[in-house]
């Protein structure tokens, strides 16, 4: 079974490279460009794993990861929280709110298939 | 210094004291040599001996010529006639008859006082020392003569006493502000309080002992009483000195603190409050009557950031007390409530009042207001957040497809979309970078503008040229018989540019763009208009904010730094200018600029000629 992905960012950019990196493992990529649309196919979909944007126009990604770890339906689901704001308050809103791991915008390529591998096999 | 000596009351002293004594002088020298009207007006009133005179009017020249401020070489000659002043003292030590020895000692210090009031700190005070040397001399003879006696171990009249008392006193103000007149003439309640009391102690023992002396004589009272009455009028006067200082520097200490801008409460060494100024009757939302009397604890609240009260142990103020010192706070982790809850962001400090023997006399509070302080510094963290993020974003574009370049075999469609989204990406990089920039330069008022009359006409062309191959069509109505405008051409083609830009962007492809404008009075109004999404009410008063932009499923995709028209909106208000939006969500946008027009005709030459061509 093809593995579910949901990225949730406002920049097409951004979802645009995260699509193109993991375009070489088996992962159905789902997209969602604000909070509510993030909230909405995350309990739609269910994924493996939620790469979830901060600062994001509807419901910010805090917020989304809150909701979901708060839901007994999407509480396992793992978030990677990504996001261009590396204050240290951010970090701990982010741990704060739940989310599993923190990345920070400019991130590798390489270094997010790692972080994504590691995190779906700690899931398994 | 230059300023003190300016602005210290008295500062014209030093004129009217070498003018005086030059012209007395002078007077007294013509008289001895024959002239009847000075003779007259001289000798006969003023009887100084010649040599003495001659003496003095050296010493008036030269405080009349050390007094400038800025004119060096008058008071380099003004000190060279201080030196033969200082000369003609030592003379009086050695030549026979040329002067009296006191009289000489006199000239010698005045020689020598006005050689030294202009150089260092010491030699001012050494200066003001010799002077009031030469005074204390001057006012035994001065009263001796009072009192209807000559003190003849002096040797010196009345009448060269008083001069030397008054060049004395001339000397004693060319610097008013340094050496031992310092006090006197400061500006605050010390110096007025001494200005004040000076000729009263200075006049009074000299009325009472000369009506004692009046009354001893008609036979009102014996000499055993009039030294009671003496010794009576001296205690009264040293009491009513002491009552005007107290008041003095009481009134003094009250306009200070009812004055300061933050908050201030004066404390008894048991932290009880012993008043409080308006400030601080403000922040805490009480009157000085509610608190006065009370432990400060008790009177007012100070919370922590998460509104937990401050024990009084962990407080500034309890620390002051117990160190005798000075200790600040920094703020930012204290407020005051008030009695109605409202909290203020405040910085504490505390100053220990000590007595006379070091003693604790009591404490002075100082809560300062730090709410706008701490605004700025949420603002800051805030505009850091969001440059940060908006740097980022590019960024993370740039490293992750250039890394995807380098490390994967894309397909020849990703290869050409990850160099795509490089270059949009280092561009954006590039605008926001520009855009920083111009803020700060707008933000600190120092932007460079070039103002000159210019072809509103030929600015728009020049603008809109930039979008020849936009997809959609820009129509510039006819502009040519507006008036030119004052601005700096560069400028506007980049607000004209950035307004012509965002409506592209806002609106549907293919939507036209129209550009028009009008005359009113003195100023040039250009509007762009669009047809694309509208603004909604509730966007419009963030539109012209920094790093605004406008959230909406629509726009997702549209590229931007959100600081656009706020830098377009600062450079037209720079110029002198106006820019206001008009809109409705659904149905188009109208931005409008206005800018002064000049009066100037374009075909005067110069730069105009060029724009005529353009136009």
């Amino acid at each position: 079974m093809r593995r579910k992905l949901l990225i949730a960012d406002d920049e097409s950019g951004i979802r645009r490279l995260v699509r193109m990196t993991l375009a070489g493992e088996d992962f159905e990529i789902l997209e969602a460009v604000n909070g509510e649309e993030a909230l909405t196919l995350a309990r739609a979909e269910n994924p493996h794993l939620l790469l979830l944007d901060v600062k994001m126009p509807r419901r910010n990604g805090l917020d989304v990861c809150r909701v979901l770890k708060d839901d007994p339906a999407t509480q396992n689901i793992p978030i990677v929280i990504l996001t261009a704001q590396s204050q240290d308050a951010d970090e701990a809103a982010g741990r704060a709110a739940g989310a599993d791991f923190y990345f920070t915008k400019p991130f590798s390529p390489v270094a997010l298939v790692r972080k994504v591998d590691e995190i779906l096999l700690a899931a398994s | 210094m230059a300023d003190a000596m300016t602005h210290s009351p008295g500062r014209r002293l030093p004129l009217a004291a070498s003018l005086m004594t030059i012209s007395i002088g002078v007077l007294v020298l013509a008289g001895a040599t024959g002239i009847a009207i000075a003779d007259t007006l001289a000798p006969r009133l003023v009887n100084i001996e010649r040599n003495t005179t001659i003496a003095l009017v050296l010493v008036g020249a030269s405080l009349l010529l050390v007094q400038s401020t800025h004119d060096t070489r008058r008071r380099s000659a003004g000190r060279g006639i201080a030196l033969l002043v200082a000369a003609a003292g030592m003379a009086g030590f050695v030549v026979d008859g040329w002067l009296a020895v006191p009289a000489a000692c006199c000239f010698l210090a005045l020689g020598t006082a006005l050689l030294a009031v202009h150089s260092g700190r010491t030699a001012v005070r050494v200066s003001h020392v010799l002077v009031i040397g030469v005074l204390s001399f001057s006012l035994l003879v001065v009263a001796g003569s009072f009192y209807g006696t000559v003190v003849h171990f002096t040797d010196v009249g009345v009448h060269s006493a008083l001069l030397f008392m008054v060049s004395g006193v001339g000397i004693l103000w060319i610097r008013p502000g340094q050496g031992l007149m310092g006090p006197i003439s400061a500006p605050g309640v010390g110096g007025a309080l001494a200005r004040r009391l000076l000729p009263i102690v200075v006049l009074f023992p000299f009325v009472t002992e000369w009506l004692r002396s009046r009354g001893e004589e008609a036979g009102l009272f014996g000499p055993e009483l009039g030294l009671a009455i003496g010794t009576v009028a001296l205690v009264s006067l040293l009491v009513c000195v002491i009552w005007i200082a107290a008041r003095l520097l009481a009134r003094g200490e009250a306009a200070v603190f009812s004055s300061m801008a933050d908050g201030a409460m004066s404390l008894d060494p048991s932290g009880r409050i012993v008043s409080i100024n308006k400030a601080m009757e403000a922040l805490a939302g009480v009157g000085q009557a509610q608190v006065k009397g009370r432990p400060y604890f008790e009177a007012f609240r100070f919370v922590d950031k998460l509104g937990v009260s401050i024990s009084s142990d962990d407080s500034i103020i309890e620390r002051a007390i117990a160190q005798k010192d000075v200790v600040a706070g920094h703020g930012y982790d204290v407020a005051i409530e008030s009695q109605d809850g409202r909290r203020t962001p405040v910085a504490l400090s505390a100053a220990p009042v000590l007595g006379l023997e070091d003693e604790l006399a009591g404490v002075i509070a100082v809560v300062r207001d730090v709410s706008i302080e701490e605004e700025i510094d949420e603002l800051k963290s805030s505009l850091i957040s969001t440059v940060s993020h908006e740097l980022r974003t590019p960024l993370t574009m740039i490293q992750g497809f250039s890394e995807l370049l380098r490390d994967r075999r894309l397909d020849p469609e990703d290869e050409r979309e990850a160099i795509d989204q490089i270059a949009t990406s280092s561009e954006r990089l590039g605008r926001l970078v520009n855009d920083l920039l111009s803020i700060a330069r707008l933000d600190s008022g120092r932007i460079d503008l070039h103002i000159a009359p210019h072809s509103i006409a030929a600015l728009t062309d020049e603008a809109v040229d930039s979008f020849r191959h936009a997809a959609a069509p820009i129509r510039i109505m006819d502009l040519s018989d507006l008036p030119p405008v004052l601005v700096d051409r560069d400028k506007l083609i980049q607000v004209i540019t950035n307004l012509v830009s965002n409506a592209i962007k806002y609106s549907p492809p293919g939507a036209p763009v129209t550009i028009s404008g009008t005359h009113v009075e003195d100023y040039v109004a250009i509007t762009v208009t669009d047809q694309g999404i509208g603004i909604d009410e509730n966007e419009m008063s963030g539109l012209f904010q920094k790093f605004y932009r406008v959230d909406r499923d629509e726009v997702r995709d549209v590229s931007g730094t959100g600081l656009g028209l706020y830098i377009a909106k600062g450079l037209i208000e720079a110029q002198g200018g106006e820019m206001w939006v008009a809109s409705q969500r659904g149905h188009g946008s109208s931005f409008t600029l206005s800018i002064p027009s000049s009066v100037l005709n374009l075909a005067e030459g110069g730069d105009h000629e060029k724009e005529v061509a353009y136009s």
